[in-house]
């Protein structure tokens, strides 16, 4: 009778891999790959961003300019040509080596911050979920508290605190990133902790640590996955919003929205100079929600039959 | 650790337990009302009574998982003599749960934990009690699940809880729960969530299993023929309070307590044609407000006038049937006996 969780209706053993038995790595790997040629979307955002993570590691292969060099043979504004792709900024710079350049400023902010409000954010949420009491309050009271302030407000509180440049954002981000995650597993274990497993965890004489960590986040931690997938994207975003506006990135540092935020003033004059930092924007975003949007259907059981 | 004293003393006493629940607004539920009982070793003890009449909270606060803000408010439990209301929740842990005491519950799927196999679920219960190497726990387990009858044994153990029926889901609850040995299986609801045939299964290896290892079964169901099928006494609850108990011949052939009877009559019997099935009429009383007489007085057919003032005593009738009415008692009533 797998009938519950196999609405696909094969057998137990070709099944899609995760939460089936792990019997190899191949036989999991196999497993995705099968569910990602049913999801159209997925691939696509899975192929763009894993595109757009190989742009970031071999930058330097790539981009035949330092994102800083300005060009003696020739001059600001060229158009788009064969030696530059996506032509020269104002300092006559190259502005294809910049966008590369900068997949790796949008793609380590996005990755460090939401790591690391993660990190903070659901171990704090999954512990108030399960204390409950007094420390929940706590918990959430602090989560509250944080949320209620604007993230472009906090940029400007952790730029008076700890000067601008990079790790403002990351630092502001993190911050930001704490409460959802928090909430999030909060709400996770609220609703996992009354099933009837984590009962029986304890009826055979199990630690109440071990509870939480074996019986409870193994059963919460895919919507994690997802939430911290999806953030990736809105962080990438929030990055070019804090550097455009200038607390974050400083100039020379090619971020993509301190790009944008240099082009404006050419706008009319030079409008690819907006065009490409920003379609880059656009397809690191796009390809993070497709990836996190598919991952969800992924990870849910319940999703798979729908979608092949 | 326990010491087992002599056989013919009960495995485990209830003495007087009263469990309460705080409610806010200082009100306050009682779900068990100074109830006391004795389970023997390798007796099957059924449990019967609506929802909500306080079964599995009594069950389980022999293992003290009474879920919060419920507490045990008065009485003692003993097991083997030894007062385990005085342990603390890790004495609770190493001397109790698991090795005492274990339980099984109504949906086997979910009291499974979905993210490890079966073979992991099953180890986790010897790592906590148990100082096995891996291969003992290994070879243990595989043997577990021979024992409650899992076809391909070997196979089977890698699989995930969600790859196996319902009937199948349950025999491995029942091998997690008697891995290590325990006195006391608590069967709550155990076959409410199955189909029939697999139900009469399952209560076969419940049965099995006690005739092999002198198990003793605290067997909740609110389904009145499969208790007095399956076990040796029974206790019939109703409003958190104890109403009848006695062994299951006596109290199937001739129950005692007007709700016990309301009980019978509302079972089809499969042997009688054109039968009438009456219900009970009303529901259960708000257990948060106290009243002066009989609990079960607003929906019994032969309530008196007494039942409104007095609540009545467990009275003995017979040996070893108690029952709590004032049909019995020979100060309010003159009538002895009462049956159908």
């Amino acid at each position: 009778m797998n009938s519950i969780t196999d609405p696909t209706g094969s057998t137990v053993d070709d099944g899609p891999a995760l939460m089936r038995p792990r019997r190899t790595t191949a036989d999991a790997v196999r497993g995705w790959l099968r569910f990602m040629r049913g999801n159209k979307m997925m691939m696509i955002g899975a192929t763009l961003l894993l595109l757009i993570v190989i742009v970031a590691v071999f930058t330097p292969l790539i981009a035949p300019y330092s994102y800083n060099e300005m060009m003696t043979s020739g001059r600001p504004f060229a158009r788009p040509s064969a030696s530059h792709l996506f032509g020269t900024d104002n300092f006559g710079r190259d502005v294809f080596s910049r966008v590369v350049f900068g997949s790796r400023i949008s793609l380590g902010v996005a990755l460090v911050s939401v790591f690391f409000g993660t990190l903070l954010g659901v171990p704090l949420g999954m512990l108030a979920g399960y204390i409950g009491g007094w420390f929940d309050s706590l918990v959430m009271r602090f989560s509250d508290a944080v949320m209620s302030i604007p993230t472009i407000l906090m940029a400007v509180a952790v730029t008076a605190m700890v000067g601008s440049g990079l790790r403002v954002v990351i630092l502001t981000l993190a911050i930001v990133y704490i409460p959802g995650g928090a909430r999030l597993a909060r709400g996770m274990v609220y609703s996992v902790k009354e099933r009837e497993y984590v009962a029986a965890a304890q009826v055979i004489g199990e630690r109440r640590t071990q509870t939480l960590l074996r019986y409870i986040f193994p059963n919460i931690v895919a919507p994690i996955i997802v939430q911290a997938t999806l953030r990736l994207s809105s962080a990438v975003l929030a990055e070019a919003t804090i550097s455009y506006l200038g607390y974050g990135t400083q100039a020379p540092t090619p971020s993509w929205g301190l790009m944008l935020a240099d082009s404006q003033v050419y706008m009319w004059q030079a409008p690819l100079l907006a065009i490409f930092p920003g379609l880059a924007l656009v397809l690191l975003v796009l390809a993070g929600n497709l990836a996190g949007d598919g991952l969800r259907d992924l990870l849910d059981p319940k999703f798979r039959g729908s979608l092949q | 650790m326990i010491q087992p004293s002599h056989q013919s003393d009960p495995y485990v006493a209830v003495k007087n337990v009263t469990i309460a629940f705080e409610l806010s607004g200082g009100r306050k539920l009682v779900a068990v009302d100074d109830v006391s009982f004795e389970i023997n070793r390798g007796e099957i003890l059924g449990i019967v009574g609506e929802s909500g009449s306080g079964k599995t909270i009594l069950a389980k606060s022999i293992l003290q998982l009474v879920p919060p803000p419920g507490k045990i408010e008065q009485g003692s439990i003993l097991i083997d003599g030894v007062d385990i209301l005085q342990y603390s929740d890790e004495e609770m842990r190493k001397r109790v749960r698991g090795t005492e005491v274990s339980m099984i519950f109504q949906e086997p799927l979910s009291a499974l934990n979905p993210s490890f196999s079966v073979e992991w679920q099953i180890e986790e219960v010897f790592k906590l009690h148990r100082e096995h190497d891996r291969n003992t726990r290994r070879q243990m387990a595989v043997e577990l699940l021979r024992k409650v009858s899992i076809p391909d044994p070997e196979r089977r153990i890698k699989e995930y809880p969600h790859q196996f029926s319902g009937g199948m889901q349950q025999r491995v609850l029942i091998a997690i729960a008697l891995a290590c040995d325990p006195k006391l299986l608590i069967a709550d609801e155990p076959t409410t969530a199955l189909d029939v045939t697999v139900q009469a299964d399952i209560m076969d290896l419940l049965q099995k299993m006690r005739e092999e290892t002198g198990l003793a079964i605290l067997l909740i169901s609110h389904n009145l023929n499969l208790v007095t099928e399956r076990s040796d006494r029974i206790m019939v609850l109703y409003a958190s309070q104890l109403m009848e108990m006695g062994p299951s011949a006596l109290i199937a052939e001739r129950p005692l307590h007007p709700y016990t009877i309301g009980l019978m009559d509302s079972v089809p019997d499969i042997e009688v044609e054109d039968q009438k099935i009456t219900a009970i009429p009303g529901e259960m009383p708000d257990l948060t407000v106290r009243r002066g007489g009989c609990v079960f007085q607003p929906r019994c057919k032969m309530a008196m006038e007494v039942c409104e003032r007095i609540a009545p005593e467990l009275i003995e009738v017979e040996p070893r049937h108690v029952c709590r009415c004032h049909l019995f008692s020979s100060e309010y009533s003159g009538v002895k006996s009462g049956g159908r």
